[in-house]
């Protein structure tokens, strides 16, 4: 179903969705505010998100597994922006991206990459 | 999915290194305005980014999927937040760069009669307009200042913000598939999809009771204005005095459904301890739970920063915000004395039940260290707690806030 709703890319074409809202009827007016309320215009909006796939986790021991699994989903300073954790609640958070949010991240990288992290709360990396 | 954009994308990506304290500016040009959010015990600092499609100055806390935090300046300009530096947040990155307005469509289906299938010219010229003020905040605002710290995104105060919605009731929408007997929940869907297809993409349901209040609305405007595509273009729902992780932007699919909702978001994620302000002692993990739900209140001053300088003796005014939660501010109150004492603050022009509300107060305060406390009370009578309330999630921080200045001799 979502790939028949799923907009087709529509450039910059302009659509306009509302007339002016001097056609919105009496009946239309709300309650709470006894005055009409004008439709926006509703046009076609094409943005560009900007992204940071290429950026590297700080460098230290075992970071090729983490630049090779934690950066897919979300930005690095998801990781980095957290307060220090223990190993074993990094570890927590690596199964978390395995078993909840379905990460593929091969089993024996889930060390390297706890070790990495526990290592990046204690000051170093 | 998303088009790379090398230019945007090495502007950040240096930001970003810097943010997280390891990148070295190689270039003074490429250097960006860093806050300080003052979060305890955690990098503290972010960059300001204009990065953004039709947004202004904001608050980097993750470029992907965008975290995008409002500076804390703008509550003390705006009682409505202007929509260009109104908060974002997503949680999956694979959000649609373009919506065409023609050939986009909401479904609602389900334990329905008849699915419905209605365009944006059907949603603003075939329901009744509805609008209001309503403070969205996210159930995690302000988890960076969390202590203990928990995990998550480690925002300031800055994920919220206040704006005038315009809609159509979801009951009218609901109404024209008609809700079948037997109904039970109403679930919610966007454009945004999981990254990976067997992860649990990003839905929120409502009782159907909730659903049917007549004041859930799907919002087409904000502020008078489409909405910007990341605070949810073409529509989002709006559930006023509840948290905003139920405030599905890009609202696209909608399924009422005949038994409980158990969707990872609903039955594992967003949980809060049952307890009032969903506190319990810091370091709990086992308590009775539930999917977080209406906001409680909470008061900010915006005009003072913490550490300011300020002259002792001298007319001090202060400005902040206030917020019921799930009714109308009662009343603000300030404290310079820990709490042993309390004067009651001007309130501002009342934008309704579920608005931000200005307060103001005039104090002079004696030559040293000077802790400034608001506490809001609600129309219901809830008070903010006078201790900080925790909870693991790091959700519905609401305890009252103190900032801190420095009284001094005329400079
Ligand atoms: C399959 C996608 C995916 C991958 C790969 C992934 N994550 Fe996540 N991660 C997520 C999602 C989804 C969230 C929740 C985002 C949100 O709430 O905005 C998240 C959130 C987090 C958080 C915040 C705390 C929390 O539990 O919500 C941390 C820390 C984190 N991820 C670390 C990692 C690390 C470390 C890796 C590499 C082992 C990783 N992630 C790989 C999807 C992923």
């Amino acid at each position: 179903m979502m790939s028949k709703l799923f907009p087709a890319i529509a450039g910059l074409g302009l659509v306009l969705m509302a007339p002016a809202f001097a056609s919105v009827p009496e009946h239309r007016q709300p309650t709470a505010l006894g005055r009409p309320v004008p439709p926006p215009m509703l046009r076609s909006v094409t943005v560009s998100l900007p992204q940071d796939f290429d950026q590297d986790y700080p460098k230290g021991e075992y970071v090729d597994a983490v630049n090779a699994n934690c950066r897919a989903c979300h930005s690095t300073s998801m990781v980095l922006m957290q307060p220090p954790l223990s190993a074993e609640e990094w570890h927590k958070e690596v199964r978390k991206m395995i078993d909840v949010y379905k990460a593929p991240i091969p089993e024996d990288q889930v060390e390297a990459i706890t070790r990495y992290l526990a290592s990046l709360s204690k000051g170093g990396a | 999915m998303a088009d790379f954009n090398p230019a945007l994308s090495r502007r950040n990506l240096l930001a970003g290194a810097a943010a997280g304290g390891f990148g070295i500016m190689s270039s003074p040009l490429l250097a960006q305005p860093m806050v300080d959010l003052g979060l305890p015990g955690k990098p503290s600092r972010r960059p300001l980014t204009r990065a953004f499609p039709q947004k202004g100055e904001m608050i980097l806390q993750r470029m992907r999927p965008p975290l995008l935090e409002t500076p804390m300046e703008v509550f003390d300009k705006h009682i409505l937040t202007p929509n260009d530096q109104f908060y974002v947040r997503w949680h999956w990155a694979n959000i649609p760069e373009s919506v065409d307005a023609s050939s986009f469509r909401l479904t609602v289906r389900g334990h329905v009669d008849r699915t419905v299938e209605l365009t944006l010219h059907d949603l603003l010229h075939g329901f009744e307009p509805i609008e209001y003020v309503a403070v969205n905040q996210c159930s995690g605002n302000s988890r960076g200042l969390f202590v203990p710290s928990v995990p998550g995104a480690e925002w300031g105060h800055g994920a919220m913000g206040n704006a005038r919605w315009t809609g159509v009731r979801l009951r009218d929408v609901l109404g024209q598939a008609g809700v079948k007997a037997g109904a039970v929940d109403v679930r919610f869907g966007g454009l945004d999809e999981a990254l990976v297809a067997e992860a649990p993409k990003f839905r929120k349901s409502l009782s159907v009771d909730h659903a049917r209040d007549g004041e859930v609305m799907i919002a087409y405007a904000m502020n008078g204005e489409a909405m910007p595509l990341l605070n949810g273009f073409p529509l989002r729902l709006i559930v006023p005095g509840w948290y905003s992780t139920y405030w599905v932007k890009m609202l696209c699919d909608i399924e009422v459904l005949p038994g409980k909702d158990d969707n990872f978001w609903m039955a594992k994620a967003y949980q809060v301890p049952t307890t009032p302000f969903g506190d319990v002692p810091a370091g709990t993990s086992d308590y009775a739970k539930e999917p977080i739900n209406k906001m409680v209140p909470r008061s900010l001053i915006t005009n003072l920063a913490e550490g300011q300088k300020v002259t002792a003796g001298a007319p001090l005014m202060l400005s902040g915000i206030a917020m019921g939660g799930d009714c109308g501010v009662a009343k603000v109150e300030i404290s310079t004395d820990g709490g042993k004492s309390w004067q009651l603050a001007a309130l501002g022009e009342d934008l309704g039940p579920y608005s931000f509300r200005r307060f103001t107060h005039r104090l002079a305060l004696p030559a040293g260290k000077g802790r400034i406390t608001c506490r809001c009370t609600n129309t219901r009578g809830v008070s903010q707690p006078l201790g900080m309330n925790w909870n693991p999630g790091g959700y519905m921080r609401a305890g009252v806030e103190t900032v801190t200045v420095m009284a001094g001799g005329k400079a």
